[in-house]
């Protein structure tokens, strides 16, 4: 048996906090398990909507049209993925303390990578469609930005846990700062880099198949488009042809990054 | 394996041993990029005119967003802002307890059925790629818009990365500890109430205040089809009012870079 209690009196004065922030949060959101209760029906109602074969005539002719705005989500979702990783790799330069040339860069640019993070993909994307007009350009340079900001946080954060003595044995022997990057540090980094692209890639596929419910391409465009027609049977083939194909690729990345790392 | 990315950011920085980086593979690895990028922009309607005709336009709704962006707008931002935080802090409440029973069934040394497992970390994937936006418009369908339909969205997606995370912490607990309790005597469920939860009760909360951050992010999205919260303001100014749509975007940095700050140090504290 363990010797200390696992709720130490502290823990009990934070779990009183997060149960009231939870009660206020259920009053201001309008959730209660009543409404989800009385609502139960009418989901079920929905979700047998949903099902394709309810329409007549079964909508199979619009698989075409489903595959072509699938393989343009995908293929938004690999150029971002491509474009976004290779851009940040040059970053490491000053978003790595060991590598930037001071400490000033180094802070600043952390700072706006924290920055850009923190603009949410969907929100970007819609506001970009307002500036680039509807279709896929604007979903794809906000999944570029997304990308880069990922991979150029996770692969700075790796680059500061490598072990130092190659660097230290390049500065010995007279190597500049760009040495040190491209002949101790990325040798030593380039699984975690694949891996954090495999990674930003599952991202981006997921992203990208609801950006066109912000006008920014992709199968969303259509998705929407029926939803707002009622045509329930075309919206229930998309989502299940849409969540087969991303839990393909998902499967196999998150599979491959396993092997790598 | 078990240290996924996903719990490598949820716990922040961590010295770890060195790659060795074959040449090869790297090669193969910028080919395989090369080709991926020449078929992906093949077809796509993305040109470098069009983007150079963007890019004034750009300019153009940054200047009117941000100088100066409309501090007016400031209380109706923060009221909807509320709203979001309410709607991730719920949903991420919800997913972190539906999570449990199925952290627990995927987790490989809790059960003897080999299968289970398995089948437990497929159907976790699953709901954890089901986009929480379609999730969002099926119960806005189903329940009317607002924000609880917002909460049911981010906490039955939550339920897959979660999920996920629980397994696998659950799967590092030592199993001689395990056996010895079961040895001595204690039932299964006194098995995990003493041998797994005391050892594994911090870094679940660190997973969930890690999906809480993100969630946040997810809950000012949700309002853009009508989910409640922060996008929703988003929906009816973008086009209309650039300086307002400043002001709200303003308020969503500044608080997702709040709670990103307050929870990586809870984070810290929790390690």
């Amino acid at each position: 048996m363990p010797s200390k209690p696992p709720f130490p009196w502290r823990g009990w004065i934070a779990a009183a906090i997060v149960v009231g922030i939870l009660f206020w949060s259920a009053r201001g959101t309008g959730a209660s398990v009543g409404a989800f209760v009385e609502g139960i029906p009418e989901m079920g109602a929905y979700f047998r909507k949903l099902v394709p074969s309810q329409e007549k005539p079964w909508p199979y002719r619009y698989l075409p049209e489903i595959q072509e705005r699938l393989v343009e989500t995908i293929k938004i979702a690999l150029a971002a993925t491509v474009v976004g990783s290779l851009f940040s790799l040059p970053f490491v330069l000053v978003g790595t303390r060991t590598l930037a040339p001071g400490r000033l860069v180094y802070n600043l640019w952390r700072g706006f990578l924290n920055l850009l993070r923190t603009i949410p993909d969907l929100v970007l994307a819609s506001l970009l469609a307002a500036a680039f007009g509807l279709g896929p350009l604007p979903g794809l340079l906000a999944l570029i930005f997304f990308t880069f900001g990922v991979v150029a946080k996770l692969l700075s954060d790796t680059v500061e846990t490598v072990d130092p003595g190659p660097m230290e044995a390049i500065t010995a022997a007279g190597g500049t700062r760009l040495h040190r990057a491209v002949f101790a540090t990325l040798p030593q980094v380039a699984p975690d880099y694949v891996a954090y692209t495999l990674y930003a890639f599952e991202i981006n596929v997921r992203v990208a198949a609801v950006l066109g419910l912000v006008g920014a391409g992709g199968i969303g465009q259509i998705l929407y488009r029926d939803i707002n027609f009622f045509r329930y049977g075309h919206v229930g083939l998309i989502i299940a042809v849409t969540f087969a194909v991303v839990f393909l690729i998902d499967s196999v990345s998150t599979w491959l990054r396993s092997k790598l790392v | 394996m078990s240290s996924s990315v996903e719990a490598a950011e949820a716990k922040g920085p961590q010295i770890r041993r060195t790659g060795t980086g074959g040449r090869i593979r790297f090669g193969i690895y910028v080919a395989l990029s090369l080709a991926a990028l020449a078929w992906s922009f093949s077809g796509l309607e993305v040109s470098g005119e069009r983007i150079l005709k963007g890019l004034p336009q750009v300019g153009q709704i940054v200047r009117q967003m941000f100088l100066p962006p409309n501090w007016a707008y400031f209380p109706k931002v923060a009221q909807e802002m509320v709203v979001s935080l309410q709607i991730a802090a719920l949903g991420t409440a919800i997913a972190a307890v539906l999570a449990l029973p199925f952290g627990v069934l995927a987790a490989r040394n809790l059960t003897r059925l080999a299968g289970l497992p398995f089948a437990g970390k497929v159907l976790l994937n699953m709901i954890r790629t089901f986009p929480e936006l379609i999730l969002a418009l099926m119960f806005i369908r189903a329940l009317g818009p607002g924000p609880f339909a917002g909460v049911l969205a981010v906490g039955f997606h939550s339920i897959g990365m979660i999920g996920k995370l629980y397994a696998e912490r659950i799967e590092t607990v030592d199993k001689a500890a395990l056996e010895a309790l079961a040895a001595s005597g204690a039932s299964p469920i006194e098995v995990f109430r003493y041998g797994v939860v005391p050892e594994v009760l911090p870094d679940f909360l660190s997973f969930a205040l890690y999906r809480f951050d993100l969630n946040v992010r997810a809950a000012t999205v949700l309002g853009l089809v009508g989910a409640g919260g922060v996008g929703t303001l988003i929906q009816f100014q973008i086009g209309r009012d650039w300086p307002s749509v400043g002001m709200i975007l303003l308020g969503i940095i500044v608080t997702v870079g709040l709670v990103d700050f307050v929870s990586a140090k809870l984070r810290a504290r929790l390690a």
